[in-house]
């Protein structure tokens, strides 16, 4: 899997809705249990899957799955 | 194993909660600790519940208990509320006697120490005025820096003994209550490590302190009590034998070459089996689920010296050939306890997974031999047999169902066993031996003991010898399936004369047997004769103290009373469940 399919898993499991319903241009706008609290929790369970801790400002930034992408990519140096 | 916060997700999105039975959790708080509930809700669908989780309000522990709204404008606990977990983290409750104690003065911290006690008791009387749930009351952390350094530990009036006297003065409360428990975040913190514990990003803007490695592991310790008050604690471990209860294999290594002592190799197996011994001591039933010759088990346990587990901590066994599912099955009825007390233990891949499938009420732990030394915190860590209550009965246990444990007859194969079969996707390939076989078939002929027809053990000159000689065919079989490559574990020596193939050797390393693999082995051996245009195949069986499984194997197979086969008339096919047997 890709980063990009890894992302989109997890975000699918912590927001508990369907794949078709998280793509690249997801923002946590469209979705309806992205909320504040599942927020953390999906960064850290995004940590968890790729073994990486995100700083401060980019925990609290990365509010659509392109930005979180990036960030990710930008952490396991693929960038 | 532990599973990441998004597989758990997973788990439960896919988990089927129509038939659980509910359970009603409300969680008081003074931090941010909503991030455990998907844990607690995975524990209760493990233990077959689905939880309900309600959060009090950040920081209201005391006006939650006196009818506090949650967020769904409902009260955050009723009556009908099965469990209420608490968490008052002193930093945040008494900044004080946390993190400023070297300021106070005697009668500063007199008062404070006064006022946790007073809050602690008002709870519990608040929540019993309303319900009689059980409590779990997460305990103090431990300062991570002490305030006086190396000094703390030398004064008894120090921050540490103060928490530490504070602490046996709120267990002291908890005892006048009915199910108020206390739960050691002490103990939790000790089984990450503390720098895992907390994850401090965001602890001071939004007054999270627990990373998710310790929420999971506190919610797993809240449903150690929850399963031991609601009846869910595994009563019965089961079992494997090889590689489980001592290093090797019995009916291969002998009484000798197998692995177990207090000191040196096989250490982790005796210190596993005084596990074992404490867990019976503690009124847990011991049973043996063991693919072995029956009295070979029992003289291990009979003469092994350094056997700690003795036949009268087994209340029930089977040690037979047939697959373990079948054996579990009769242990469960013998004993007369259900499936889901039981935890299976065993060093197969493919055992345990079978089990796993077609028993999913079982517990399974699959233990790896090559960290035999892990063994003990294995069964030590997770908590299954726990309980609150210890007495005499517990240890007496054994003897009652030792008492009751009949031998059932063994059950036929079920459907779900082929079916089971048939998801492993197992690959058998056989081929005639070349030269980086050689090395592999000759140990095999060495080693084998138990599916072995005549026992004789050839040297890798003497395989090479087969293999050059044009009278000779040596066939090796080799399988994988979708969890493990076993390698090559099966071997055949054809010798040719006339119109005749000897079967001179046909063995089967004891870790595949049970699959029906020896039939597919036989359909290539039948194959092999074919392509040599000979008429008949000859079997010999050599018994010894070891083979007895395989006595009647020419039988089986469609030969006659003088172990002869007409090809023409032969029957034996692969069982249906391999996907190929290849012969080249």
């Amino acid at each position: 899997m890709d980063i990009q399919e890894k992302v989109i898993q997890v975000l699918v499991n912590i927001f508990q809705v369907s794949p078709d319903k998280i793509s690249t241009e997801t923002t946590s706008d469209n979705v309806e249990n992205w909320d504040s609290m599942n927020h953390i929790n999906m960064i850290l369970a995004l940590e968890q899957e790729f073994g990486i801790s995100y700083d401060e400002e980019q925990a609290v930034s990365m509010l659509s799955v392109g930005e979180i992408i990036e960030v990710t990519k930008g952490k396991l140096g693929l960038q | 194993m532990n599973l990441s916060l998004s597989e758990i997700q997973q788990v439960l999105k896919q988990a089927p909660n129509s038939k659980l039975q509910g359970y009603r959790i409300a969680v008081l708080r003074n931090i941010t600790v909503e991030s455990i509930i998907p844990y607690l809700q995975y524990y209760a669908f493990k233990s077959g519940f689905e939880a309900n989780v309600s959060v009090g309000n950040y920081d209201n522990i005391l006006q939650d208990c006196h009818g506090g709204l949650g967020a769904d404008n409902k009260p955050v606990f009723t009556s009908e509320t099965d469990c209420i977990l608490i968490f008052l983290k002193l930093e945040d409750f008494s900044w004080p006697l946390a993190r400023d104690f070297l300021s106070l003065s005697p009668e500063q911290l007199e008062s404070e120490l006064e006022r946790v006690l007073d809050y602690v008791e008002q709870t519990l009387q608040a929540i019993r005025k309303q319900c009689s749930a059980v409590v779990l009351w997460h305990g103090l952390e431990t300062p991570i820096y002490k305030s006086l350094g190396i000094m703390e530990d030398q004064l008894p009036d120090s921050q540490s003994s103060t928490l530490k006297r504070l602490e046996v003065q709120m267990k002291e409360i908890f005892s006048r209550f009915t199910n108020v428990f206390y739960v050691d975040l002490a103990d939790c913190i000790t089984q990450i490590g503390i720098n895992s514990f907390y994850d401090n990003r965001f602890w001071y803007f939004s007054a999270a302190p627990y990373s998710l490695d310790a929420l999971n592991v506190i919610a797993k310790e809240d449903f150690k009590y929850i399963n031991a008050l609601k009846g869910k604690n595994k009563k019965c471990l089961v079992l494997d034998c090889d590689n489980t209860l001592w290093g090797g294999i019995i009916g291969e290594d002998g009484i000798d070459g197998i692995k177990l002592s207090k000191h040196g190799p096989g250490g982790g197996f005796y210190d596993f089996q005084q596990e074992l011994v404490n867990l019976h001591n503690r009124g847990v039933i011991l049973t043996l689920c063991s693919k072995n010759n029956e009295e070979d088990v029992w003289e291990v346990f009979d003469v092994h010296p350094e056997m700690l587990l003795k036949r009268e901590h087994i209340a029930a066994y089977e040690i037979n050939w047939e697959d373990k599912v079948g054996n579990i099955k009769n242990i469960s009825e013998s004993l007369n306890l259900g499936l889901d007390s039981f935890v299976f233990i065993d060093d197969s891949h493919f055992e345990t997974n079978m089990v796993r499938e077609i028993l999913p009420q079982v517990e399974v732990i699959l233990v790896d031999p090559k960290q035999s030394f892990d063994y003990r915190q294995v069964i030590g860590s997770t908590g299954y047999f726990d309980s609150l209550l210890y007495s005499d009965a517990d240890r007496q246990r054994t003897k009652m169902y030792q008492a009751e444990s009949g031998r059932r007859k063994l059950q036929k194969r079920s459907d779900c066993i082929d079916e089971f079969l048939e998801k492993l996707e197992m690959e058998v390939t056989v081929k005639f031996a070349d030269e980086k076989s050689i090395q592999r078939i000759a140990q095999l002929t060495q080693r084998t003991n138990q599916f072995n027809l005549t026992t004789k053990r050839y040297s890798e000159a003497d395989i090479k010898k087969f293999i050059d000689n044009d009278t000779y065919d040596v066939l090796y079989l080799s399988l994988k399936d979708k969890y493990d490559d076993a390698g090559i574990v099966g071997a055949v020596i054809l010798q040719f004369s006339g119109d005749t193939a000897e079967i001179d050797t046909f063995l089967l390393s004891c870790r595949v047997i049970g699959r029906g693999i020896e039939n597919a082995f036989m359909s290539c051996v039948i194959e092999a004769a074919r392509l040599r245009k000979v008429e008949v195949v000859q079997g010999e069986y050599l018994p010894t103290s070891k083979n007895r499984q395989v006595s009647d194997f020419y039988s089986r197979c469609g030969f006659d009373e003088k172990l002869r086969l007409n090809i023409m008339d032969s029957g034996v096919d692969a069982p249906p469940h391999f996907r190929s047997v290849i012969i080249d």
